[in-house]
C-alpha cells in the first residue's frame, strides 16, 4: 500500500543524512524529555527513598527516645503471613478487575454511541464527565446516604418499584459490589472522553472505504476501528488499573474496609497499619508488594494488548 | 452516515438511560442543597422540595468555602500548566524520538504513579516539612506534580503516537526544525489530546484530598475537598452545607471542562478536514 | 496556544508575587505570641470556642490560629504532626481514645505541674484519673458524656410499658419485650449500630460491660471471650437477627444513622450519646421532638456506658508551651465551660460548672431532668480500658463485632479469634 512505500523511502532519505544528524535525533528526544524527568526524579527521590527505607524498619510505637531497630525483610516477611492481608489482595484484584473492566466497556460504549453525529452530542458528553467533576470524597459520602439501609434513596426507588433492595453496604456480598458501582461510575467517563478523542483520530476514508468493501457495523468496529485504538485503549487500561489499585478515598468513606475485611483493600490496609497499629515499617512494605503487584499486572496486560511497532496495513 | 430512525431513537434512548443513571448522584447533592434540614433527613426520602431554602448556601460561605475555592483555583492551575509544560515535550520524545534508555525511563515512570498514595503521604510530609513549606500551596503544587507528571507523560504519548509521522517528515523535508515541526505542527493537531490531558489533570489536582488534608492546616492553603470534608463531623453530617458547598466547588471545574470541550471539537474538525 | 502558555505564564507570576506580598503583610502585622490549636473542623463547639477565645486575645494581646481537621482524618493527621515533631501545633482537642495512646508516644506534657489543686479537686466524677496516663496527667477535660437510652414515650403510653426511672432502669428482659412490642413494620424497637468504626465498638463493649464482662484486666490481659463477654455480644448480635427488632443494616449503621432514624420516627428506643438530645428535640431538624425523653441504658448485671469525651492537651514539641497553657486554662474555667454548655447542651465536667448551671433560671424542666440522667450515667460510667495500643486493638474487636452481627461467625468463634489476635498485639 501507497503508505508503507512513503515510509520506505523517508527511511532511505534519513540513513543518507549526515552522521551527526542522525545522533542529534537521539538527543533532541533526550532533551525535550529531560526536564520532566529531571523534575519527577527531584520529587520523588526523596519520598521513594524514605518509603523503601524505612520498611526495613521497626518504630518502637511507644518508647519515643528509643531509635527505630533494623529488622531487614521481617516487615515483607509479617506482611505476606498476616491472613488480613491475602484478603485485602484478593479484594483488590477483584475490584481492579471487575471495576476497570466495566468502566471500560460501558466507556467504550458511550464512546461509540456518541460517535456519529447527534444533536446535543457535545452536551450530553459534557455531561456525562460530571462524576470526574465531584471530588471523591463528596462522592463516597454522597452514594454512602444512597446506599444507607432503612433512609437511603435507591432502595426507597426500589420499594417504589416493588423490586427488593439488598444491603448494599451491610451485606459483605454487596458491600463490594457498591464499591464497583462507585469505582465504575467514577471512572467511566475517563474511559469515555479519551475514547471519544482518539475516535476523532481516525481517518474517515478508512471507514468509508470499508463500508464500501461491504463490511457492517460490527466488522468495523472489530477490525478497523479496535485495532487502530489498541495502542489508546492499552493506556486507558493501564492508567485505569493503576488507578483502581491506589482507590481509598470512596472506599475508605463508604466502608471502611468493612463488613468485616470484604470491601478491605492493598490501599486501606496500608492504611490501617500505618494510623491504626502505628506500624509504618509494615505499612511501606506493604505498599511496596502492592506495586510489585501492579508492575506485574502492568507488564502482563503489555504483553496482551502491546505491540512493537506501529501497525501495518 | 445517515442513519435510520430507529437507530438514531435507539441511541438517544441509551444515552437518556446512562445519563440519568450517571447524573442522578450529582443532581441528588444539587437538591440536598436547597433542602432545609427538616427535609434532608426525612425518611422516606423527599424528591420534591416543598420548602426551597438559600440557607445552606450562605452557610457554606459562612465556613469559607470562597477561600477554599481559591487556593484551589491557583494549586489546581499552577500544577496544570507547569505539568502540560514539563510533560508535553517529554511525551512527544518518548513517541518519536527514542533514545536509549528511554523504554526504561518510561516504565519508571509509569511505576512512580502505581506507588499507593497513602505511602507517601509521611515522606512528603517530613519533606515538606525541612522545606518550610507546609500550610502553602506550593507544597501541594509539588506533591501534585510527582503523580500528574506520569499520567500526563503517558496519556500524551499515545496521542502522540497515534499521529502519523509523515506530517513531521514533511514538514522537516520543507526546512521545519524538529522542534518547529513539533510546535506548529503536531501540536494543533493534538488539540484533542492536549485539552483532554489539560482537563484530568485540573480535576485530578481539584479534587485531591489526602494530601490536602494532611499538608495544609489553615484556611489559608486548604482547598475544597478538605472544607466540604469539615461538613463531617462526629456528631453528626451537615448535609446541607456539604451538598451547598461541593455544588458551589463543582462550577468552576464545569466551566473549565465546556472550555476545553471546544478545543476538542475544533481538534475534531481540522481531523476531519486534514482526512 | 502560545497566548494561552503565555497567560499561564504570567499568571503564575502574578501569583507568586501576590502570595509573597501577602505572606509580608501577614508577618507585619503579629504583635504578642501566635498559638496553633488543632480542633475537629465543623464541630459545634469549635464555633463557640472561637467566639469565647476572642475575650482571652484582647486580654493577652496573644492570636490563635485553628488548625481545624476534619473528623475523619484528625487522629491520623495528628499522629503525623506529632510524630514529625513539626512544633506546627501548640494546643490540642483530643477525642479520648486517643489519649493514652498520645501520653504513651510522647506527643503530650504532664500538667500535673501547671494545673492547681483547687482546679485539680473541681473536676468530677473521677474525670482527671481517666485522662492520666502512668500516674501524670495529660488532659484537661472540657465535655464529658456517656451514652443514655432514648426512648419515644407516646409509643411506651401506646403500648403500656413501663417508663425507666432513675432508680429502676428498664432491665435487660423488659428492654426486649418493649422492643419488641413497638416494632411494626414501620418503626423499629431499637437499632444496632456496627460499621467498621470506633463508635460502634464502643456500643459492644458497653453491652459486655452491663454483663459484668471486661475487655482488658489489670494485667493487660485480655478477656473478650469468656462467657459474660459472649452473652453481651450474642445480645446485640440477636436483637438484629433473631429478634429482628433492630433495621438489618446494622452493618453499615453508626451514630450518625442511629440519630437520625430516631429523630425521624423510625426507631422506638435507641442507645446513643448525649449530643443528640439537642438534634433530637429540635423541631426543625426531628419529627419526634415533644414525644421522647432519656433514661439510663438497660441493666443486665448492672447498668454502666463508656465514658468518653474531649480534652484538651498540651503538644510536647510545641515551642510556646506556656502561652498554649494559659489559653487552655482560660477555655477550661468554670465561666467559659459554661458558657459552652448554655450554647451546647451536654453535662458538665467541673462541679463549680454545674453549681451554675443548677443555679440557671433559663433551664426548661425537660432539661434539668436531661441533665440529671447525663450525670447519673457519666457517673456510672466505665471509661474504655487505658491501652496504648487502644486504637488497634479496638479496630480488631471491630471485625469480631461485624462478623458476629453479619452472621459469618458465632460471637464465640469471633471473640476467640479476636482473643488470640489481641493477645499477640499486646504483647509486641
Amino acid at each position: 500500500m501507497t503508505r508503507t512505500i512513503q515510509r520506505a523511502e523517508v527511511k532511505n532519505k534519513d540513513t543518507a543524512r549526515p552522521f551527526r544528524r542522525q545522533m542529534s535525533s537521539r538527543m533532541f528526544g533526550f532533551l525535550m524529555a529531560l526536564p520532566s524527568i529531571l523534575a519527577l526524579a527531584a520529587l520523588i527521590a526523596y519520598p521513594l527513598g524514605h518509603l523503601v527505607y524505612n520498611s526495613f524498619f521497626r518504630v518502637s510505637r511507644f518508647s519515643p527516645n528509643v531509635a527505630p531497630r533494623f529488622v531487614g525483610l521481617q516487615n515483607y516477611v509479617d506482611v505476606l503471613q498476616d491472613r488480613y492481608v491475602v484478603a485485602a489482595c484478593g479484594n483488590t484484584l477483584l475490584f481492579v478487575i471487575a471495576s476497570v473492566s466495566l468502566a471500560f466497556i460501558i466507556g467504550l460504549a458511550i464512546a461509540l454511541l456518541l460517535y456519529q453525529p447527534l444533536h446535543g452530542r457535545i452536551l450530553i458528553r459534557a455531561l456525562l464527565l460530571s462524576p470526574l467533576m465531584i471530588a471523591p470524597v463528596v462522592a463516597g459520602l454522597q452514594w454512602r446516604w444512597l446506599f444507607t439501609d432503612q433512609y437511603g434513596v435507591i432502595n426507597a426507588i426500589l420499594e417504589h418499584l416493588n423490586l427488593p433492595g439488598p444491603l448494599w453496604l451491610a451485606d459483605p456480598r454487596f458491600a463490594m459490589i457498591s464499591i464497583i458501582i462507585v469505582g465504575t461510575w467514577t471512572s467511566f467517563p475517563f474511559v469515555m472522553l479519551v475514547l471519544v478523542s482518539g475516535l476523532a483520530g481516525v481517518p474517515e476514508e478508512m471507514i468509508e472505504a470499508a463500508t464500501v468493501d461491504g463490511a457492517g457495523y460490527w466488522q468495523r468496529l472489530r477490525y478497523i476501528l479496535l485495532p487502530l485504538l489498541r495502542p489508546t485503549i492499552l493506556v486507558i487500561l493501564l492508567i485505569r488499573m493503576m488507578d483502581a489499585f491506589r482507590v481509598f478515598d470512596t472506599i475508605y468513606v463508604l466502608t471502611q474496609g468493612g463488613p468485616g475485611v470484604s470491601t478491605e483493600t492493598i490501599s486501606t490496609y496500608a492504611y490501617r497499619l500505618a494510623f491504626s497499629n502505628l506500624d509504618f515499617g509494615s505499612a511501606g512494605a506493604m505498599s511496596i508488594m502492592g506495586v510489585l503487584l501492579v508492575t506485574l499486572l502492568s507488564v502482563l496486560l503489555i504483553r496482551l494488548l502491546g505491540e512493537r511497532e506501529e501497525m501495518q496495513l | 452516515m445517515k442513519q435510520s430512525l430507529l437507530v438514531q431513537a435507539g441511541r438517544y434512548a441509551a444515552l437518556v438511560i446512562i445519563l440519568i443513571l450517571t447524573l442522578f448522584p450529582i443532581l441528588w447533592i444539587m437538591l440536598t442543597a436547597f433542602k432545609g434540614p427538616q427535609e434532608i433527613s426525612a425518611v422516606p426520602p423527599i424528591f420534591f422540595i416543598r420548602q426551597p431554602t438559600l440557607a445552606n448556601f450562605s452557610d457554606a460561605f459562612g465556613f469559607n468555602i470562597h477561600v477554599a475555592l481559591g487556593n484551589s483555583v491557583i494549586v489546581a492551575s499552577v500544577t496544570t500548566a507547569l505539568s502540560m509544560i514539563l510533560s508535553v515535550p517529554a511525551a512527544y520524545a518518548f513517541a518519536r524520538y527514542p533514545f536509549p534508555g528511554s523504554q526504561v525511563l518510561l516504565t519508571a515512570v509509569l511505576m512512580v504513579r502505581m506507588i499507593p498514595g497513602i505511602a507517601l503521604i509521611i515522606p512528603f510530609f517530613r519533606l515538606m516539612n525541612r522545606l518550610n513549606l507546609l500550610n502553602t500551596h506550593s507544597a501541594l503544587i509539588i506533591t501534585y506534580l510527582s503523580f500528574q507528571i506520569p499520567f500526563a507523560i503517558w496519556l500524551m504519548e499515545s496521542f502522540f503516537r497515534a499521529l502519523p509521522r509523515e506530517l513531521e517528515e514533511a514538514a522537516m523535508m520543507d526546512g521545519c526544525s524538529r522542534f518547529g515541526a513539533f510546535w506548529s505542527i503536531i501540536c494543533p493537531l493534538a488539540a484533542v489530546g492536549l485539552a483532554t490531558t489539560a482537563i484530568f489533570c485540573a480535576i485530578a489536582s481539584w479534587n485531591e484530598f489526602l494530601y490536602a488534608v494532611t499538608l495544609t492546616r489553615t484556611s489559608v492553603s486548604q482547598t475544597g475537598p478538605v472544607a466540604i470534608s469539615a461538613g463531617v463531623t462526629s456528631y453528626q453530617i451537615f448535609w446541607g452545607r456539604m451538598a451547598a458547598s461541593a455544588t458551589i466547588y463543582v462550577l468552576p471545574v464545569l466551566m473549565f471542562n465546556l472550555l476545553l470541550q471546544r478545543f476538542i471539537v475544533q481538534g475534531i474538525t481540522i481531523g476531519a478536514v486534514k482526512g | 496556544m502560545n497566548r494561552i502558555i503565555q497567560n499561564v505564564r504570567i499568571a503564575f507570576a502574578v501569583f507568586i508575587m501576590m502570595a509573597g506580598c501577602l505572606g509580608i503583610v501577614q508577618a507585619a502585622a503579629q504583635t504578642g505570641e501566635t498559638i496553633a490549636v488543632a480542633v475537629q473542623a465543623g464541630a459545634p463547639e469549635v464555633v463557640i470556642y472561637q467566639e469565647l477565645s476572642k475575650a482571652w486575645e484582647e486580654q493577652t494581646g496573644n492570636r490563635i490560629e485553628w488548625v481545624e481537621i476534619p473528623q475523619q482524618n484528625m487522629h491520623d493527621k495528628l499522629v503525623i504532626e506529632f510524630s514529625s515533631r513539626s512544633g506546627a501545633i501548640d494546643a490540642t482537642a483530643i477525642s479520648e481514645p486517643w489519649l493514652v495512646e498520645f501520653a504513651a508516644s510522647g506527643y503530650l506534657d504532664a500538667l500535673d505541674d501547671r494545673i492547681s489543686d483547687e482546679d485539680r479537686a473541681d473536676f468530677g466524677f473521677n474525670l482527671l484519673t481517666k485522662l492520666s496516663y502512668d500516674g501524670k496527667l495529660y488532659a484537661i477535660p472540657h465535655y464529658m458524656f456517656a451514652p443514655v437510652l432514648y426512648y419515644r414515650t407516646d409509643l411506651f403510653e401506646q403500648y403500656g410499658l413501663r417508663k425507666p426511672t432513675m432508680e429502676e432502669p428498664l432491665t435487660k428482659e423488659e428492654f426486649l419485650a418493649a422492643a419488641q412490642a413497638m416494632t411494626n413494620g414501620d418503626v423499629f424497637g431499637t437499632i444496632v449500630e456496627a460499621n467498621r468504626n470506633v463508635p460502634p465498638v464502643h456500643h459492644m463493649i458497653e453491652y459486655i460491660y452491663r454483663e459484668g464482662g471486661q475487655i482488658i484486666d489489670e494485667n493487660r490481659q485480655p478477656r473478650v471471650n469468656e462467657p459474660p463477654a459472649v452473652k453481651g455480644l450474642q445480645f446485640m448480635v440477636d436483637l438484629v437477627r433473631k429478634y429482628k427488632v433492630a433495621p438489618p443494616g446494622a452493618l453499615g449503621f453508626d451514630h450518625v444513622d442511629n440519630h437520625t432514624l430516631f429523630s425521624q420516627g423510625k426507631l422506638g428506643m435507641a442507645i446513643n450519646w448525649p449530643y443528640a438530645y439537642s438534634i433530637i428535640s429540635d423541631p426543625k431538624q426531628s419529627t419526634v421532638s415533644d414525644k421522647f425523653a432519656i433514661a439510663l441504658p438497660f441493666k443486665a448485671v448492672k447498668t454502666t456506658s463508656i465514658v468518653g469525651g474531649y480534652s484538651l492537651g498540651l503538644v510536647s514539641s510545641s515551642r510556646k508551651k506556656d502561652v498554649a497553657w494559659d489559653w487552655i486554662k482560660f477555655i477550661t474555667s468554670t465561666e467559659q465551660l459554661y458558657n459552652l454548655r448554655k450554647r451546647n447542651f451536654a453535662p458538665p465536667v467541673r462541679r463549680s460548672e454545674l453549681e451554675m448551671l443548677q443555679a440557671d433560671p433559663t433551664l426548661s424542666q425537660a432539661q434539668r431532668e436531661a441533665l440529671e440522667v447525663m450525670l447519673k450515667a457519666v457517673e456510672n460510667g466505665t471509661p474504655v480500658p487505658s491501652l496504648p495500643e487502644w486504637n488497634q486493638v479496638s479496630d480488631r474487636l471491630s471485625i469480631a463485632l461485624q462478623e458476629a452481627v453479619s452472621g459469618q461467625k458465632s460471637p464465640q468463634e469471633a471473640l476467640d479469634a479476636a482473643q488470640e489476635d489481641i493477645e499477640k498485639i499486646l504483647s509486641r
